[in-house]
This record gives structure tokens, sequence and C-alpha cells, in this order.
């Protein structure tokens, strides 16, 4: 019976132990190691993570639209990126070289007329919206090749004119995509026509446009109305008309001086845009603040774009652009013009039909 | 004096192929460059606000071929006396007058940015050519 007992005790201890020893022995956790890991994967996703931007910024950095390209923000859902220059596609040697994944390129030609080159009718940039599949709530990214070529700023301008509401410049242009080393593409990409209605009625911001003769009302009857002038130096002063087919020089008669977008004034040294600190120093070198109504203009209204929108992404109301500009100012010989500096003592105050008409660019 | 027809021929036809390369590089700028592509229109809208453009091409591609017709009854007269590089610039005037109505009756600044520009550059070829061959039927002679 003794016997009997410890045998089975004994099965019992040896079955308990051979359970015991092929049980899984678990590896302890190295918790350093994985932690590593963990933060290197956090690390990686927080520098790829790029935050959103106010559906009002307009000038975004490459970063940012990459990762719309890249699927990682709101506008992915819907958006167009437009590679904007003058002339055909067939005729657009920097959009052939190379451009933005999925980029469109953007005929300037598109949005304005060529009687005044100004912004084209209500029904032509609705008509041009369908086409390009651009509604109301499409998020629109402009480039150009550099920060001083205007062509996206024009654009821009028009598609907010138009009603768009989300509408971004590359910051510095196409230079700034290459700089960062992100893809490119010499596919040539055509637009999807909209199937949604625009959404608004075109224009949703007839305000932002002021024609001749409202210039004119206000330089007359509005003490608080600045028009300012961004041209070169050379231009505001009558020395050049600035360009090769506009024969005469000078400024409408009241216009202050703004600094010119083309050389450079306002680009930061990194190609990137100013801020709204840069627009009020040159406003206050013409004894004009921000507290005045402004209306910016330039030969044919490309240029004026840049400080409209340095003011429109800083939550600004009740700036406009002048679009006819120098060019549409000329075409009536009555219009009063000035010549020379306005701050100076031999500024000479006359009209248009009085300007001599050998002062376009050679 | 052979010697002087000969320089003053050759000036003349150099005159006449700039002014061909000057249309083709008006066309080409215009197209191509923003600036050009503006003042080339500025130009037609100016030209156009001034001058019956319409009536003037037409009245001018009717006095090319005048001019053309009366150069081709002179060779016809004189054919005996003219050498066989006379045929050849008459053969060139047939087909520059023959371009430039051809250009100007089917043509328009709606299908060509620069079709006044161009108007002027291959109408002035075709004259020169006229011109050219005017001389040659008067003065080349056979010295065959």
């Amino acid at each position: 019976m003794k016997k009997r007992m410890l045998s089975v005790l004994l099965c019992l201890v040896m079955t308990a132990g051979v359970l015991a020893g092929c049980s899984t022995k678990e590896e302890p956790k190295d918790d350093s190691g994985n932690e590593q890991n963990q933060t290197a994967e956090e690390e990686v996703s927080d520098a790829d993570k790029v935050e959103a931007v106010e559906k009002t910024q307009v000038y975004v950095a490459p970063e940012w639209v990459n990762s719309v390209v890249q699927g990682q923000q709101e506008e992915s859902a819907d958006y167009v990126i437009l590679e904007c220059s003058w002339g055909p596609e067939d005729a657009a040697e920097a959009y052939a070289e190379a451009h933005i994944p999925g980029a469109i390129h953007m005929n300037t030609d598109n949005i304005e007329e060529e009687e005044y080159w100004n912004v084209r009718s209500a029904e032509e940039i609705g008509q041009l919206m369908r086409d390009f599949g651009i509604t109301r709530d499409t998020a629109v990214i402009c480039y150009g090749s550099d920060s001083v070529n205007a062509a996206d700023d024009r654009v821009a301008f028009a598609l907010l004119w138009a009603g768009v509401e989300n509408v971004k410049c590359l910051d510095g242009g196409f230079e700034t995509w290459t700089a960062a080393g992100y893809e490119t593409e010499t596919t040539s990409n055509q637009p999807t026509v909209a199937e949604a209605e625009f959404g608004v009625e075109i224009p949703a911001h007839p305000e932002y446009i002021l024609t001749a003769d409202e210039v004119k009302d206000k330089l007359a009857n509005d003490d608080n109305f600045k028009l300012v002038s961004i041209r070169s130096e050379a231009e505001f002063l009558g020395e050049t008309s600035g360009y090769g087919y506009i024969d005469k020089a000078g400024e409408p008669r009241g216009a202050i001086w703004g600094h010119d977008t083309d050389d450079g004034s306002y680009a930061n040294a990194d190609g990137t845009t100013v801020g709204m600190d840069v627009l009020e120093r040159c406003l206050q070198e013409s004894g004009a603040s921000l507290d005045n109504e402004i209306s910016f203009y330039c030969g044919t209204g490309w240029r004026a774009t840049i400080p409209f929108l340095i003011m429109y992404q800083n939550g600004d109301t009740g700036m406009s652009l002048y679009d006819g500009g120098w060019f549409v100012w000329i075409m009536d010989d009555s219009n009063e013009v000035q010549v020379g500096d306005p701050a100076g003592d031999d500024c000479v105050y006359t009209t248009v039909g009085e300007l001599s008409n050998d002062k376009a660019v050679q | 004096m052979k010697v002087f027809r000969k320089v003053m021929y050759i000036a003349i036809t150099i005159l006449e192929v700039l002014v061909l390369a000057g249309a083709y590089a008006v066309n080409y700028f215009a197209n191509k460059k923003m600036g050009m592509a503006r003042y080339v229109i500025y130009k037609n809208q100016q030209w156009e606000g001034r001058y019956p453009v319409n009536t003037l091409t037409n009245i001018l591609a009717a006095v090319l071929i005048a001019m053309a017709a009366v150069v081709i009854l002179l060779l016809v007269i004189r054919r005996k006396r003219v050498g066989r590089m006379v045929y050849c610039m008459s053969g060139v005037m047939v087909l520059l007058t023959g371009w430039y109505t051809y250009f100007a009756l089917t043509g328009s600044k709606d299908l060509l940015r620069a079709y006044y520009f161009l108007s002027v550059l291959f109408a002035s070829a075709a004259f020169i050519q006229i011109c050219k061959t005017l001389a040659g039927v008067l003065v080349c002679k056979n010295e065959e």
C-alpha cells in the first residue's frame, strides 16, 4: 500500500515536472529597445507630419503642398495644382521640362482678355472653372517659376475674385519645390471637367476689382483712399512706361509708390514672400497706412496682386486691385496724370493726351 | 556695269530673305514670348482703330497681282531677249505674289496673332521680287 502510494506520488511529481518543463518560457521584454523603435517611428511620422494651414493662408511652403499630394491634408480630397505661366501648353517650356506631379498648365490668357488684359468676364471665368474642375470648395494650389514671377499670384487673385475659398500659392515658386528635393514629372496632365456647379455666383467678390472710373471717383472724393503703384521707381517717376507696347509714362494723379515686386522688394532672401511688416513699411514711406482704403495697381495687374494677397492672408478686407492699371488709364486722353515724384517740387501734373509717346521700352 | 548689277541683285535678294526671315521671327516670338504677343496685339488694335485694314489688304493684293501681270506681259514680249535667270525670277515672283494673295485673303488676326505684321512683310517681299524681276526683264539680256 505504501509502495503503491509512493509510486503514485512519484508519477504525479514527474508529471508535474514534465509539464512545468514543457511550458513556454517568455523572454523578458527588452523595454528599452521597443521604446526606442516606437520613438523613432513617432519621430519619423512627426517629421513627415505637416501642419494644416488656414483656408485664408495663401502663401504655403513646398512641404505643405507635398503633404497635400501625399494625401495627408484635408485639401487632399479635392485639390487642383496649377502651373501658371503665359502661353498655351506647347509654348510652356517650364511646364514641359518639369512640374509638380499632377500639375495642370494654366495659361494666364485663360483668365485675362486680350484688349485690356483685365480679368475675363464672369461667364468666361465660370466656364474656365468648369473646364478645370474647380468649384468653390476645391483647394487650388498655384505656382510659378519663382518668387518674383507673378503669374501664379495673378491666377490666384482671379480665383479668389471668382469665389474659390481655398487658394494657395507655392511660396517661392517651383524653385523652392525642386530645392526641397521633391518629385517632379514631365507628363502632361489634362484637367477633369467639373461635374458639380461652381457653388456661388461668379464673381463672389466683385469688390476685389476697381474700374478706372471707380478709381477716379475715389481719388476725387475719398480722402481715405490710396491708389498704390506697385511699379518700378523709373515707372513711377515717369522715366519709362516699363512695357514695349505702352508708349506713355507716368502715373494716375494722386497715386503713391508702394515699391515694385519685380525687383524683389516683396521677396525674402530665401525667395519666400514678405509679410505685412514690409508692406506696411512701403506704405508708410509714402504717407499711407493700413487704415486707408488701399487699391493696388501696376501696368496690367500682375505685380499688384502680390501685396493684395499678402493683405488677404493677413485677414484684411477692403483692399482692392485696380485691374486696368496704367495701360487702361492712358486710353483716355482726359485722364489726369502725374510725372515725377509727387513728394518733390518738380512733379508735373497734366493729362494723358499731353504725354509724349516715346517712353516705351525698346 | 555687270558687276554693279550683280552686286545690286545679291543685295536686294539678301534684303528679301531678311524680310521673309523677319516674318518667321515675328510669328515665332508672338507665340512664344508674352511681351512680343502683347506688343503685336496692341499694334493690331491700334491699326484696326486707325486704318481700314481689310480694305487695304485687298487693295494691296490687287495692286501686286496687277504689277506681276504687267511684268509677265513684258516678259512675254521680250522673251527672246531675256536669259534663263529672268524666267527663274519670274517664277519666284509668281510664287511670292500668289502666296501673299492667298495669305491676305484667307488669314485673319483671329487665326494668326501676327497676321497684320506678316501681311506687311509678305507684301514687301512680293513687291521687292516684282521690282527685281521687272529690272531683269528690262535690263538682262540673253547672252547665249
